[in-house]
This record gives structure tokens, C-alpha cells and sequence, in this order.
């Protein structure tokens, strides 16, 4: 049994089995992993967030939609909401411009390249969610399962002694119990990120989606009114 | 801003926290747990030899070195029983002495008695004078003796004093051996607090062998004394007593009472 067993952390961690070494490292590299993906989403998505309210201000201004849509362009970093009407407008202006296109054709064709980009969208605002999904639910796992290692090992030790007193078995169940912590370290951030996330995402969709149909409820009203006038 | 230099950010900041946080615990962990819980207690009994304990104060230097050594235990013995020889020649002797020097007195003071009846009858001066100068010699001479027979007996003394010291050092150290044997054994239950005591008569035979235990004096708690009878019992012999000199034994360890009180558990 080595006596002069360090109790710092750092002892604590350099005395572990190397099974409960490697679980610490792993739990350690997912929560630095999930903390990136924590800070990015939350930039992507309250920039996304900006973009939008941004957006739908300059729309509803009563700017002229060509003129709109030429303001975006040349950079090409457009993002959110502004591809959703990108995309609806250039399918707009393409079929109207061949004009054997009667008016629900140009509908359905607005309407299906509007999917397209919400879908695109979509998927952007929910990537690494799953994994912090999976980071929060096995985490706490993979330091239970460090622990009880630890936990074994150190029983193991204790049949050798004569009189098992408290100072021989907690040094070792200490060590264990740093692999859960650990894991519960890693976990509890990602369940958090990921409810709030998630649930941000799914409000962006549903202001998206409902973008996507005043749109095109503007662009029906236009095919309509110039199929009358015509 | 684009996706790349978005991740690039996020990684540095997420890293940046994790240092911030291993810093952290590392700091307040040291800082809290550091001093107290890395001074692990020695374990001992404090385990005396009931009757011993008058000569235990007299000779606290010596008690530290209660290491057996097998060769100088046999030395000392050689010595002691030497030393127990030459003792008992020097009592005889003095004996004889002083026998002898009784005797002597006997003689002269008779002879004396004679000397003056002489002297008295045949009233020489001369002859008186002469008794009296042997008188004075023999007084000079009794004197002499009884101050050389007082050095002897100081130092016959003292010589008795030193072997008893050895005894008793020799006896603390087989009694700390055992005692320390029966505390490896000995599982308390959970009763046992601080500050509890049995005293236990245990039974020896000069082979080590236990031949029996019992609880002189309860430390209240029945579980307590059991567990202290049982990791007696559970030695059952201890080997270490096979090498011990007979006298020494005879003298302490065939009714050998110990003390024990845990000062050891954290209760």
C-alpha cells in the first residue's frame, strides 16, 4: 500500500489504474469537445437569430424585392433566412422569365426551392446537437464505469490487509470517485446546451417556415395580378 | 465571419476554460486538503506490563533500544548468570569472613580475659601494655574490614540494581513484541471508542504457547473484551518466547497481564 499517497488531484489522478486513467482522458477530451460545440452553436445561432430580425425588418420595410435581392448579391456569405428568399426569388424571376410558365407551375416551383433552402437551413442551425445529445447521456456512463473499476481495484487491494481501517480503502475510492465526477462535469453542460439549443433551433425553423409562407403568399399575389393583367 | 474561424474561436475559448478550471481545483484543492489529512497517525498500542511500571520510570533512556538481538540476549545472560555466580561467592565469602572474624574476637576477647586474670595475678605492667597495643590492633583491624565489607555490599548493590534494569528492559521489549503481535491481530468492533481498556491475563507456557486468556478487568463493552480475548487466541503461540532465558519468563510471562486501550481509532 504506498503511504505517502499524494491527495492532491493531480496525485490522486497520476495514482489511478490506467483503465481509469484512459476514462478520465476521454471524459476530459469530450467535455473540452462538447464546450466547443456549446460556443459555437450559441455564436451560429444568435448570429442567425440577429441576421433574421435583421432581415425581416429590411423586407417588411417596403424595399422593392429586386432591389433586394441585388443588395445580397455579391458576398456570397449569406446565411439564415436571406437563402430562404434568395432561393424563392431567383426561382421566381426564372420561371416567370419563361413565359410559357403558367402561374401555379411558378408556384409550386417557388415553393419547392423555398423547402429546399429551409431544409439546408435547418440542418445548419441542428448541427453537433446530436453529439452533444450523446455526450450528455454516456458521460456519466463512461465515469461510472472508471469508478467502479476503481472501486474493484481498490477492494482488491483491501483483501490483503489484515485490519481494514478507513485510511486504507479511501485514498482509493477517492481516486475512483474523480472518474464520475468527471463525468457528471462533462455531462451536465451538454444536457443544458442541449435542451437550450435545441429548443432555439426549433423556434428559428418555425419563424423560417413562416417567413417562407408570407413570402410566398407575396409571390402568389404577384403571379396572380399580373396573369389578370395580362 | 464563417463557420472556420467560428470553430477556431470556440475551441480556443473552450480549451481556455478548461485550463482556467483544472487551475482552479488544482489551487483550492491544495490549499483545503493539504495539511491535515497527509499526516497519517502512527499505530501502536499502549500496552504495560502492569507490574513493571515503578521500574519503567527508573530506566527511560534504556527503554528505547528494545530491539531483541539474539547474540547480545545471550551475552547478557552469560553475564547476568556470572554475575549471579560471583555474587553468591562474594556472599559466602563475606560469610565466612565475618565468621571468621567473630571467631577471632571470641578468641581474643577470651584470651584477653586470660591475659588480665594473668596480669591480675602476676601484675605485670608490661604484659598490659601489650594487650592493650593487640586491643588496638584488632579494633584498627575490625574497623578496616567493616568499611571494605561496606564497599562490597554498595557495590554488590549496584551490580543487582544494573541486572535488575536489564531484566526489566528485556522484559518491556518482549512485552512490547507481543502486544504489538496481538494488535495486528486484533479486529475491533464498532463499539470500540476511544478511551477503553481490558486487561487481559494471559497464560504462557515457555514454548510461546497460550495456554489461556482471560479478561481481569472489563472495558464495559462485552464485544470490546471478546475481540481482544479472540485476537489473542487467534495468535496462539508466540514463537518469539521459545529464545527467552527461563528465569526471565518464570519471572513475568507465565502469568503475563497486559493493558490495552486503542489510542489509535478515530472515534
Amino acid at each position: 500500500m504506498p503511504n505517502e499517497h499524494s491527495l492532491s488531484i493531480w496525485g490522486l489522478i497520476a495514482n489511478a489504474s490506467l483503465l481509469v486513467q484512459l476514462v478520465m482522458a476521454i471524459l476530459f477530451l469530450a467535455s473540452v469537445v462538447s464546450w466547443v460545440m456549446i460556443i459555437q452553436r450559441g455564436m451560429y445561432q444568435s448570429r442567425a437569430r440577429a441576421k433574421f430580425l435583421a432581415f425581416e425588418k429590411k423586407f417588411w420595410s417596403g424595399i422593392d424585392l429586386n432591389q433586394l435581392y441585388r443588395q445580397s448579391n455579391g458576398n456570397n456569405a449569406v446565411d439564415g433566412v436571406e437563402n430562404i428568399f434568395r432561393a424563392g426569388f431567383k426561382e421566381f424571376m426564372r420561371l416567370r422569365s419563361q413565359s410559357s410558365a403558367d402561374s401555379d407551375a411558378v408556384m409550386e416551383g417557388c415553393q419547392r426551392a423555398m423547402r429546399v433552402a429551409l431544409a439546408r437551413e435547418e440542418e445548419k442551425l441542428e448541427t453537433n446537437l446530436p453529439f452533444l445529445a450523446s455526450v450528455a447521456s454516456v458521460s456519466p456512463y463512461i465515469g461510472l464505469f472508471g469508478t467502479v473499476w476503481g472501486i474493484m481495484n481498490s477492494f482488491r487491494g483491501l483483501a490483503n490487509v489484515h485490519q481494514a481501517t478507513l485510511a486504507t480503502v479511501a485514498p482509493g475510492i477517492s481516486e475512483a470517485l474523480v472518474a464520475t465526477a468527471m463525468g457528471l462535469f462533462a455531462a451536465i453542460p451538454a444536457v443544458l446546451a442541449y435542451n437550450r439549443f435545441s429548443a432555439r433551433a426549433e423556434s428559428m425553423e418555425n419563424h423560417y417556415q413562416t417567413f417562407a409562407e408570407e413570402f410566398s403568399s407575396i409571390l402568389h399575389r404577384q403571379v396572380h395580378s399580373k396573369q389578370v393583367s395580362s | 465571419m464563417n463557420n472556420q474561424s467560428q470553430f477556431v474561436i470556440a475551441a480556443i475559448v473552450s480549451v481556455f476554460l478548461h485550463a482556467l478550471l483544472l487551475a482552479g481545483i488544482t489551487l483550492g484543492w491544495e490549499s483545503t486538503s493539504d495539511p491535515t489529512p497527509r499526516v497519517f497517525k502512527p499505530r501502536y498500542v499502549e500496552a504495560k506490563l502492569v507490574e513493571l511500571k515503578a521500574q519503567d520510570t527508573k530506566a527511560p533512556a534504556q527503554k528505547k533500544n528494545n530491539v531483541i538481538d539474539l547474540t547480545k540476549k545471550r551475552e547478557l545472560e552469560q553475564q547476568r548468570a556470572e554475575a549471579a555466580k560471583r555474587a553468591k561467592e562474594e556472599a559466602a565469602r563475606q560469610r565466612r569472613v565475618e565468621r571468621e572474624r567473630k571467631a577471632k574476637a571470641e578468641a581474643k576477647k577470651k584470651r584477653d580475659q586470660e591475659a588480665e586474670r594473668k596480669r591480675q595475678q602476676a601484675l605485670e605492667a608490661k604484659r598490659r601494655a601489650e594487650a592493650d597495643a593487640a586491643k588496638a590492633k584488632a579494633e584498627r583491624e575490625r574497623q578496616e574490614r567493616i568499611a571494605e565489607e561496606r564497599l562490597d555490599d554498595a557495590m554488590r548493590k549496584e551490580e543487582q540494581q544494573r541486572q535488575a534494569q536489564l531484566a526489566a528492559q528485556q522484559t518491556q521489549s518482549y512485552v512490547n513484541m507481543i502486544s504489538s503481535r496481538i494488535e495486528q491481530n486484533w479486529s475491533r468492533p464498532p463499539s470500540a471508542r476511544r478511551g477503553m481498556k481490558v486487561e487481559l491475563l494471559i497464560q504462557l507456557v515457555p514454548t510461546g504457547q497460550v495456554v489461556n486468556v482471560t479478561v481481569v478487568r472489563s472495558s464495559g463493552n462485552a464485544a470490546f473484551d471478546r475481540s481482544a480475548e479472540q485476537a489473542v487466541r487467534r495468535i496462539d503461540r508466540f514463537s518469539e518466547l521459545r529464545n527467552m532465558p527461563p528465569t526471565l519468563f518464570e519471572e513475568n510471562f507465565r502469568q503475563l497481564k497486559l493493558v490495552f486501550d486503542p489510542k489509535d481509532l478515530r472515534l
